[in-house]
């Protein structure tokens, strides 16, 4: 059963569309990720979910109940805001403890269920600092405590990391997924990181100016892009422009290349390669879906090097490969090589 | 006052609507105690500011009632003894506790940092 449904949802503000016809659903204890640009309508949707901004045409459900035009407080949502959004006045204890005094619960309770709220996100002893005697990532868990205290329906989560420094990023991201997973909360995700978006998401809501662009697992969205903005925005990728021939099976380009491809629509003008997909060979050893290349760029970038290669005077593709394979002086700019593409792992991609 | 507001984060009052508070529990719990500083401030100045005023006042007392600067204006065209000092001091005195109670009430030092 769904726990949140958006239909035919729109937000317009004036002329512009926010938000442009979405229709999904969550499923119980599924995290779900909208992920775009800046601007492109995953915040106001969070905020229409949430009852802060009414839709302009549609519906939302949470749960059985229509809740298109009621207002936040009667909606048994937890929202965790981008800046935290703690009340500054009121200590730890308090900000944990509001949703539960609104909701008239007996101090026993309070102070047992705060205790247990704290201890799940590791804040035990800081129940009487205010606010701002905090670090950023000590306030983040007092806000996702006080946003899980009150057993919400839905969990929203507006950009929750993008004010912590990276390490710890990637540390925050790490236990909210753990916690997610063991309270088995419905979760709703809005960020504009892909990489933070492949790593919490059990799926993924691609958007660009107010459009819903594609959903699916991560994976999904990885290997089957269904347009070249999905496929640019999850990981790196080579386009390839030209025309699909065989019932989509081979791709050719103007410039006379013949790629054998994955099965795809025989609509296709573009033929997306994966970076990591192409393999490096230093003779053509008679091979289907070898082509010759010559390095342009060599760069190394820690854990991976990225080359840039030209195939023929219109094509560049750019390939990545562990660096320990690429010990300096083993590439190096105007060195030719033949590149080897799997077949399985190029797809063709029809105009929208 | 305007400063003091302008402080007031709007996703602080959108917490609290999203943990159950209604729009007048939210302005009771959250809001009003977060302005109260710049309210507080706000009173204090426009109290001293207005006391102290002569021009004004000179044109809008009423015969039988006056000010304090009106009665020190009048008493000082006729007479030219300490008194005026002593109310002075008096009137300092009196400022200055009001600020301190205040200070003890909300702290005087974070409004003004705020501005």
């Amino acid at each position: 059963m769904a726990t949140v449904t958006l239909n035919h949802v729109s937000k317009r503000f004036g002329e512009f569309v926010a938000v442009d016809d979405f229709s999904l659903e969550v499923a119980e204890g599924e995290l779900l990720v909208l992920l775009g640009p800046s601007g492109c309508g995953k915040t106001t949707t969070l905020r229409m979910i949430a009852g802060f901004t009414d839709a302009s045409a549609g519906a939302v459900r949470i749960r059985d109940r229509d809740v298109t035009h009621e207002p936040p407080y009667r909606r048994n949502i937890g929202v965790v805001f981008q800046n935290y959004a703690l009340f500054p006045h009121l200590n730890v204890f308090e900000n944990v403890a509001f949703g539960l005094r609104r909701r008239r619960t007996a101090d026993e309770e309070i102070a047992r269920r705060v205790a247990r709220a704290l201890a799940l996100v590791k804040l035990d002893d800081l129940g009487q600092r205010l606010p701002r005697q905090l670090s950023g990532g000590q306030q983040q868990r007092v806000a996702v405590a006080r946003a899980l205290i009150i057993e919400p329906d839905v969990l929203l989560l507006d950009e929750p990391l993008s004010n912590l420094d990276a390490k710890l990023r990637h540390d925050v991201r790490q236990e909210l997924r753990r916690l997610q997973q063991l309270l088995k909360i419905t979760t709703i995700l809005v960020t504009h990181d892909q990489d933070e978006a492949m790593s919490m998401g059990d799926r993924l809501v691609v958007i660009e100016r107010g459009r819903i662009q594609q959903i699916g697992s991560p994976q999904d969205l990885y290997r089957t892009p269904r347009n070249p903005f999905v496929a640019s925005f999850i990981g790196q990728a080579n386009f390839i422009e030209g025309r699909s021939e065989r019932n989509g099976l081979l791709f050719v380009t103007p410039s006379g290349l013949s790629i054998a491809c994955a099965p795809s629509d025989a609509q296709a003008r573009t033929l997306m390669i994966r970076p990591e997909a192409i393999d490096l060979l230093d003779t053509s050893a008679g091979d289907a879906n070898v082509f010759p290349a010559t390095v342009e760029v060599v760069t190394y970038l820690g854990s991976t090097s990225e080359l840039t290669l030209r195939l023929t005077a219109s094509e560049t593709i750019i390939v990545t490969k562990p660096s320990s394979t690429a010990v300096p002086g083993n590439w190096a700019p105007g060195q030719h090589l033949y590149v080897r593409i799997d077949p399985s792992s190029a797809v063709g991609i029809a105009p929208e | 006052m305007t400063a003091n507001l302008v402080g007031v984060d709007r996703s602080v009052e959108e917490a609290a609507l999203s943990l159950g508070a209604s729009p007048l529990v939210a302005a009771l719990k959250v809001t009003l105690p977060l302005i109260w500083p710049g309210i507080v401030a706000a009173a204090m100045f426009s109290f001293v500011v207005s006391f102290g005023n002569l021009e004004i006042s000179l044109l809008l007392v009423t015969p039988g009632q006056t000010t304090l600067p009106i009665a020190i204006l009048q008493y000082l065209q006729w007479k030219i003894d300490p008194t005026i000092a002593a109310v002075s001091a008096i009137q300092i005195a009196v400022i200055g506790t009001g600020l301190l109670i205040t200070d003890r009430f909300v702290s005087l030092a974070k409004v003004v940092q705020r501005q």
